[in-house]
């Protein structure tokens, strides 16, 4: 193998040719036998033949070999000295094929690059249609239809290559494989490339201003068509002639009646006043005796010299038959066929100029912002001339809102001195436009900075998401607020908590924080956040003993105090109705029974179970116990408070009583 | 009831524990107060998104056809813009207190997030204060006519060649903060800090093959430097291109290899051959660079083509099988 190229290399090569060219093989193995004393006749073997084909696209190339195209497919840009290509993965392909009668390095292929309205490109033909009538390609092909580009002779003539071009319009190339750009997606980096013969230049109109051309490029296939092609070129022009875009036709209507009714007008004598005298270098693709075929695409201004009460769509129609007739003339077939060739690849890309990146980048007006032109601009009648400051304000019309017209300094975000960016010269928060209006000494208003704060507000008011996010910040605000004041009253319990950092914001993941901390404090010191576990039995209360023994036994028994001799104490004791404890009182009873020591044992564990329902719900919620328990052992020192317990067996107690009274 | 205190604060610590999983990154972030999408938004007004391009540009004088416009951002400018943003729904004294107790926050962290906007995924974040942004306007055909335009800024001089295969994140890059197509041929640019070279190229679309043109009255010249077969390089030597008579931007291919080889652009012998006759056709991409004091584009230095000439027919006749 040649060296391999390095970084930056590709090495190029004029051809590669394959060891086969592509068709149908026989492969003959003979043997021949020699013995002494035996004929050959008696030592034959017979031959093998095996039969081998070797395959190469032929009328269309399988998207898979086509690495790039040059200008790129659909693209719009400024192409016009730019030659276009193609570049194919198979090195060997263009030389796979012979051209009769040519030398090995002759390419079977060539790359036509095809205006709007030279030729038409026919889509999906029978394979044999592809070609010329009359021609018909040897041996095996590869689809069983394909496109074709159908083509007048003289547009062959002027617009492929010829058949001393075409060996030097294929070479293979041999790039870095390191180098993705070249590689383009390539095994070995070996490469064959196709170029073509044709600048896809622009188009010129009648004011000689550039117009975009739709150019197509196709890759054609000349087998069995070689000699269609110009065995020299035509002594060349120093200029191109560019494309015109521009035809006057000019029939009088009534011209045009007899020529459409009678058609005694002979196509001559009409295609004379058809092109106006064409400019030189300027060739007008409606010359109708060269490629009528394209009057119909192209772009025709119709211009007649009938009255103006000629409509549009008339003249449309007058054009259209113009047209159709110059194209079904019949001696122009005669004398340039239509051709076919066979094309294996096409795409479509649009010229909008012929200027160069560089001849355009190069003249470039380079300066700094407020650098008013060098150049002649267009001229802007009727405007005041540009009002232009070293710093980079511009005076500009203001209305103010009293109505009055004033002119006032205003200057982008764009500026021709370097910025100073310190914190320190930042602008300082303003809350509303006005405050950032500046009057300067000459007495007139600098707007720039209120403008920009206007413009800020006005386009976040213009997104509802930006508004919503702005509103939802700042209540998350408000409420880190809220949360952090909050903290900060609670800070003594909260430096209590073992390993929990007091910060100063409160978060998301403060909760998941704290509630970690009090497990963690209250699992370490139980005693300390807990407290000890609630005895089963609180201590009785004591008893009051004051006051007489009478009053208090009487108390004791529910009774009035019972005072003065016995027969009052005998009054009082009548008159004191008798209380009877009745279970009617208590819930789920019959109203009236007896409350019975059944009842009593009943309810003791009802009151059991609802304790230590109410314990240990108490306690599931960790941080709420654990506040309970703290806060409980502050309180701890005080007597109990009568609880429910206490009032049942207090009314147990009293209705006892009474019972064992009565 | 039954209540056993070291059972019951088992229970707790290991229903607790289970309950609450532990959290990673509870750690409160500094940037995490000014929402992402929030930031996001704010950064992209300062690189001045979405701004009417009239505010950039007050009269149409400022920035003629066919010119390039260079400035510096206005930090000041921007500043009003945020803050007017920022004004938004702060109806009461309330809001415009925690406004100003949050601004500086506010700017901080966008002057952070500002550096790094056009950052790639494993690129190094940059933060700290922010520096000068400078940048330009470009109103060209050039602009509408190759999408794609390589724009590259140097803190310095590139020293390793053009400099052009730098990485993003290469010492001597400068990183792009926006680059942009305001209008089918309006190019805006903005540069984190101040470049002392701008580079800019036509996009490579792999190697192109063509001439160079002007437009002239009656027509379209092109001519095409030789390029010297021995070193690569385009000597001063020139032929016209010759065009085919009444097709239009046909190049006679004939004639062209005919001057060539006139003028020593042949290999060994006195033909070109199709290798030869590509190599005086290619055209590398062409790249102006602002910011040398000589002003002189230094194309020809860094993109010299080293092509070799080989004619690998016969090595290929001679034993090495084609795929």
């Amino acid at each position: 193998m040649p060296d391999q190229p390095t970084n930056g290399q590709f090495f190029l090569h004029a051809n590669v040719q394959p060891k086969l060219l592509a068709g149908s093989y026989t492969m003959t193995a003979r043997q021949v036998s020699d013995a002494t004393g035996r004929s050959s006749d008696e030592l034959a073997v017979d031959p093998l033949d095996v039969h081998l084909e070797v395959r190469s696209p032929r009328l269309v190339l399988p998207p898979d070999q086509v690495l790039s195209t040059f200008p790129p497919a659909e693209s719009q840009g400024a192409w016009g000295s730019r030659l276009p290509q193609v570049v194919i993965k198979r090195r060997t392909l263009p030389w796979e094929r012979r051209i009769a009668g040519q030398p090995p390095s002759t390419p079977w292929l060539a790359l036509v690059v095809v205006a709007e309205g030279e030729a038409t490109l026919v889509p999906n033909v029978p394979a044999a249609e592809t070609v010329t009538a009359g021609v018909t390609l040897p041996g095996a092909i590869d689809s069983d239809v394909g496109n074709c580009l159908e083509i007048r002779q003289s547009m062959v003539h002027t617009i492929f290559p010829t058949r001393k071009d075409v060996p030097l319009l294929a070479h293979a190339r041999h790039v870095d494989i390191a180098d993705t750009e070249l590689m383009m997606g390539d095994d070995d980096g070996f490469l064959a490339v196709v170029v073509a013969n044709r600048l896809p230049m622009s188009a010129r109109n009648a004011e000689g201003t550039e117009v975009p051309v739709k150019y197509t490029a196709c890759l054609v296939n000349l087998e069995q068509q070689w000699d269609r092609l110009l065995p020299e070129a035509p002594p060349p022009l120093l200029h191109s002639i560019m494309i015109g875009v521009d035809v006057t036709v000019r029939v009088s209507a009534a011209e045009m009646d007899r020529h459409v009714m009678g058609g005694t007008v002979a196509l001559a004598n009409t295609a004379a006043p058809f092109t106006r005298a064409p400019r030189t270098g300027v060739r007008q693709i409606a010359d109708l005796q060269r490629d009528a075929a394209s009057i119909a695409q192209s772009r025709t201004t119709v211009g007649f010299s009938a009255p103006k009460t000629v409509k549009g769509l008339q003249r449309g129609e007058f054009a259209g038959t113009l047209a159709s007739e110059a194209i079904r003339d019949r001696i122009a077939v005669a004398l340039d066929p239509r051709l076919r060739f066979p094309v294996l690849l096409h795409w479509r890309f649009t010229t909008t100029g012929t200027a160069t990146f560089e001849s355009i980048i190069r003249t470039l007006d380079s300066g700094l912002l407020g650098t008013v032109a060098t150049r002649a601009q267009v001229a802007d009648t009727g405007r005041l001339p540009l009002e232009l400051v070293d710093t980079g304000h511009v005076g500009l019309e203001q209305k103010t809102r009293r109505g009055d017209s004033v002119r006032a300094w205003y200057r982008g975000p764009l500026v021709p001195h370097p910025t100073v960016n310190a914190a320190a010269d930042r602008l300082p928060l303003a809350h509303a436009a006005d405050q950032l209006r500046v009057v300067i000494p000459d007495g007139r208003e600098d707007l720039s900075l209120a403008s920009a704060f206007e413009i800020g507000r006005l386009l976040a008011l213009a997104n509802p998401n930006m508004v919503a996010a702005l509103l939802r910040w700042r209540q998350l605000h408000y409420a880190t607020v809220r949360r952090t004041t909050i903290w900060a009253q609670n800070a003594v319990l909260l430096g209590a908590l073992d390993g929990f950092a007091a910060v100063g914001r409160v978060t998301g993941g403060t909760g998941v924080d704290l509630s970690r901390a009090i497990m963690r404090s209250v699992s370490s010191q139980p005693a300390q956040f807990l407290g000890n576990p609630r005895p089963l039995v609180d201590p009785g209360r004591t008893l009051p003993f004051e006051g007489s023994t009478e009053a208090l036994l009487a108390g004791a028994f529910g009774l009035p105090p019972l005072r003065g001799g016995p027969s009052a104490i005998l009054t009082t004791l009548q008159q004191t109705p008798v209380r009877v404890a009745k279970g009617g009182d208590l819930p789920g009873r019959v109203p009236g029974s007896v409350f019975t020591e059944r009842d009593a044992v009943v309810l003791s564990q009802a009151l059991d179970g609802k304790l230590d329902r109410i314990v240990s719900d108490t306690l599931r919620p960790v941080l709420r116990t654990a506040a309970k328990q703290a806060g409980r052992r502050k309180t701890r020192a005080a007597p109990p408070a009568k609880d429910a317990l206490d009032a049942v067996i207090d009314r147990l107690s009293r209705a006892r009583t009474r019972e064992s009274d009565t | 009831m039954n209540l056993e205190s070291a059972t019951l604060l088992r229970q707790l610590q290991d229903s607790g524990m289970k309950l609450i999983p532990p959290m990673a990154g509870t750690a409160p972030d500094t940037t995490d107060l000014v929402p992402d999408e929030l930031r996001d938004w704010l950064v992209r007004l300062r690189l001045l998104h979405d701004v009417p391009f009239a505010y950039f540009v007050a009269d149409t004088q400022l920035l003629p056809e066919e010119s390039i416009r260079w400035f510096y951002m206005d930090r000041r400018w921007t500043d009003a813009l945020v803050q007017g943003a920022l004004s938004v729904g702060t109806v009461n004294t309330d809001d415009r207190l925690q406004l100003t107790e949050r601004y500086a926050e506010i700017r901080d962290a966008l002057d952070t997030a500002e550096r790094n906007v056009r950052r790639r995924d494993g690129d190094a974040a940059r933060d700290g204060q922010a520096g000068p942004i400078s940048g330009f306007i470009l109103r060209s055909r050039a602009v509408a006519g190759w999408p794609a335009m390589h724009v590259r800024a140097f803190k310095e001089e590139p020293t390793d060649g053009d400099g052009f295969d730098y990485g993003d994140e290469h010492p001597q890059r400068m990183r792009l903060l926006r680059l942009e197509r305001l209008a089918p041929a309006v190019l805006f640019c903005l540069f984190d800090g101040v470049p002392k070279e701008v580079h800019l190229q036509e996009p490579r679309q792999g190697v192109q093959f063509g001439v160079n043109q002007t437009l002239t009255g009656t027509g379209l010249r092109a001519s095409l430097p030789v390029r010297s077969t021995t070193t690569g390089l385009d000597t001063t030597a020139s032929v016209d291109v010759r065009f085919r008579p009444n097709a239009a931007g046909v190049v006679d291919i004939q004639h062209l290899e005919r001057d060539l080889a006139a003028r020593g652009a042949a290999g060994s012998d006195a033909r070109l051959d199709s290798a030869e006759y590509a190599l005086q056709l290619i055209r590398f991409p062409y790249r102006q660079i602002y910011g040398r004091p000589d002003g002189r584009p230094n194309t020809d230095v860094v993109l010299r083509p080293t092509v070799r000439y080989e004619i690998l027919a016969t090595r290929f006749r001679d034993g090495v099988t084609p795929p």
